[in-house]
């Protein structure tokens, strides 16, 4: 049965740039071995082939012919053996200088050796697609259209039936400058000026929201209600690291959605407030935000993605989603000189991002995790740190048209899904019978990739949640430094036992009492100075 | 001596005979050359055996290096694993190849 690895790449972060260079050193000196072992793999299947000349040139030696050995006055040498063994030697060399490559290639991808040099082609790819986009709009528009179409026609033939989803893996590498051209053209921003921003989406976005902003209100009105749920059963648990937290925000998304039935009754638009006590007594929290549900009367609607792209904080801060996080962490008492860590897949990592970027002054945002989440743009502080986990065909997280920042804060895990074998983990069946697993272990794959648990057979969407949680496993196991020194950061904010959960409901209706009135959490008159 | 690289990127392998074309079983005088021939093939994996003693030396001193390098964790683990691995790959193709070179040296 085939299934679906996620191969992860790292930029930005912090690393020592004197363990860098010993690193870069290292690796140059593998790729040079490997170089010389195959060529000498080549050099031994030349002494073969030399040999066999050799061989065929004392055909009518008699010490040749007699096959016993020398004749009296002539010489000769087991041929046949000799040309074996200079193939065996090629062969072996072969082998070593693969290997060699191989670990070359780890060591490079553990440590972003070329990640500058990568991330400068991708932003000159990008800023070039931007501008040819807007500029000749209709060529765009049919190319993009052949993009799509040559990426479904390739990737529907490689899995023996329709798929369309392959038109995204087809124009990954272009999403964010189209989008970006896109962008200019809703925009009105001048092809010239595209080198010197990185942001044409959120502007695009602002000019968006005064048109959607209104046409929302007026269907699904603006009034938010935000209560706070119980429930008995545990969906988001108790964390002590990134991964869990990912594995905590999955299981809350997915139980709010029906996905999964953990019999606590949550629903749509419901977060999640963790108090955490520390050892010297003082609290820290965790913020767990879902995605985009799409639900009539759900403040995490389609619309509030829109305006939560804006480059105007203040439209940013209207957004309902980001209205409702708010008013569940003033609710559940965070103090503004408490430590908090925020987490969010989707629309969840956007609120996450703007929360972080716009109420800075109001609370001690310490680390912020999104997955599949266009934050590219989002001005958060330096004193945030910020993990952001994308996967380079979802669309969605390139939607903000550029690259994440590559800075000692921002730290960006990208992955990249290809075809496996899907293997079953052992268990303990209902009877107690043990079946055992045919898994692969990360080490027996030497870590080129993590499984995608659960992952469809057929290619799909690789915005859920799921291939986040792979790209994050693969870039731990690497044992990068830049996601090591974050994983630890992220522990350290919520260093503590759990005390306490608190679920919030948001709920948008036309009338009633809005329990978070749109401006009343966020001095809006901060904003731009 | 063999220098491991000619202008940057060329191999110390990057050679055609060793002695110079195929020797022919009879020379000028119509006598049997075969012992010509057997010299010329000894030298011929004497020289690859040189070659590839000059590889090995230099993937054997990777693991020390990679030995003082901060890097943790599973992967670290897995790659100091794999470079020793190859050291002694590394050595073991040299006393292949040394071996192959006796066979040559005791033939008839």
């Amino acid at each position: 049965m085939m299934g679906w690895q996620v191969t992860s790449y790292v930029s930005g972060g912090r690393y020592s740039t004197a363990d860098r260079e010993e690193y870069a050193a290292l690796a140059r000196l593998l790729d040079d071995a490997a170089a010389d072992w195959r060529a000498a793999s080549t050099a031994w299947g030349q002494a073969a082939l030399e040999l066999a000349r050799h061989q065929t040139s004392l055909t009518w030696c008699p010490s040749a012919a007699s096959g016993t050995g020398a004749a009296v006055g002539h010489s000769s040498l087991p041929y046949d053996t000799l040309i074996q063994r200079c193939s065996d030697h090629a062969a072996a060399c072969e082998t070593i200088g693969g290997e060699l490559d191989e670990m070359a290639s780890l060591l490079i991808r553990a440590h972003s050796l070329y990640e500058e040099c990568e991330s400068r082609t991708r932003r000159l790819i990008t800023e070039t697609l931007q501008m040819t986009s807007a500029a000749m709009p209709k060529q765009a528009l049919i190319g993009t259209v052949g993009a799509v179409a040559t990426g479904m026609a390739v990737g529907s033939l490689s899995e023996g039936e329709f798929n369309p989803v392959y038109g995204l893996t087809g124009t990954a590498w272009a999403q964010e400058g189209l989008l970006g051209g896109l962008a200019m053209y809703v925009s009105g921003i001048q092809p010239w000026q595209a080198p010197l921003r990185t942001d044409e989406v959120n502007v695009s976005a602002g000019v968006l929201t005064n048109v959607t902003k209104p046409l929302k209100d007026t269907l699904q009105g603006d009034c938010l209600t935000v209560v706070e749920v119980e429930t008995d059963a545990t969906v988001v648990g108790t964390s002590t690291s990134v991964a869990e937290s990912l594995e905590n925000l999955r299981r809350l998304a997915e139980e709010r959605l029906g996905k999964i039935d953990l019999g606590s009754g949550l629903s749509y638009a419901t977060i999640a407030v963790q108090r955490y006590r520390r050892d010297d007594g003082t609290s820290a929290w965790l913020v767990t935000i879902p995605g985009t549900d799409g639900e009539w009367d759900s403040p995490f609607g389609w619309m509030q993605n829109i305006e939560l792209m804006s480059d105007d904080p203040q439209q940013r801060m209207q957004a309902d989603s980001a209205r409702m996080v708010a008013e569940a962490m003033r609710q559940a008492g965070i103090g503004e000189d408490e430590p908090v860590a925020l987490i969010g897949h989707s629309q969840g990592g956007i609120v996450a991002a703007t929360i972080a970027s716009d109420l800075a002054d109001e609370y001690d945002i310490q680390h912020v995790v999104t997955a599949g989440s266009p934050v590219a743009n989002h001005p958060i502080p330096s004193k945030t740190w910020v993990t952001s986990i994308e996967m380079d065909d979802e669309l969605v997280a390139a939607l903000d048209g550029a690259q994440n920042p590559r800075t000692d804060n921002w730290l960006t895990i990208q992955g990249h899904a290809t075809r496996s074998v899907q293997t079953s983990p052992a268990g303990v069946g209902a009877d107690g019978s043990c079946a055992p697993g045919d898994g692969v272990s990360s080490w027996s794959k030497r870590y080129a990739s993590e499984e995608v648990t659960g992952a469809s057979e057929s290619k799909e969407i690789t915005h859920w949640l799921k291939y986040h949680q792979a790209a994050y496993k693969n870039a731990t196991d690497l044992g990068s430094p830049a996601v090591l020194t974050h994983e630890r950061h992220f522990q350290q904010v919520i260093d503590g036992e759990l005390e306490e959960t608190h679920y919030y409901r948001g709920r948008m209706g036309l009338y009633g009492t809005a329990s978070a009135p749109s401006g009343i959490l966020v001095d809006t008159d901060s904003f731009g100075d | 001596m063999w220098s491991t690289r000619f202008n940057g990127r060329m191999s110390i392998f990057n050679q055609t005979s060793a002695f110079g074309g195929t020797p022919s079983a009879f020379g000028a005088d119509h006598a049997c050359s075969c012992r010509g021939t057997a010299a010329a093939s000894r030298d011929l994996l004497c020289t690859r055996v040189s070659q590839t003693q000059l590889v090995a030396d230099t993937t054997a001193s990777s693991p020390s290096r990679a030995a003082s390098m901060p890097w943790e964790g599973n992967a670290a683990s897995l790659f100091r694993q794999r470079l020793n691995d190859c050291a002694i790959d590394a050595r073991r193709v040299v006393d292949d190849a040394e071996s192959t070179l006796r066979i040559a040296q005791a033939g008839a």
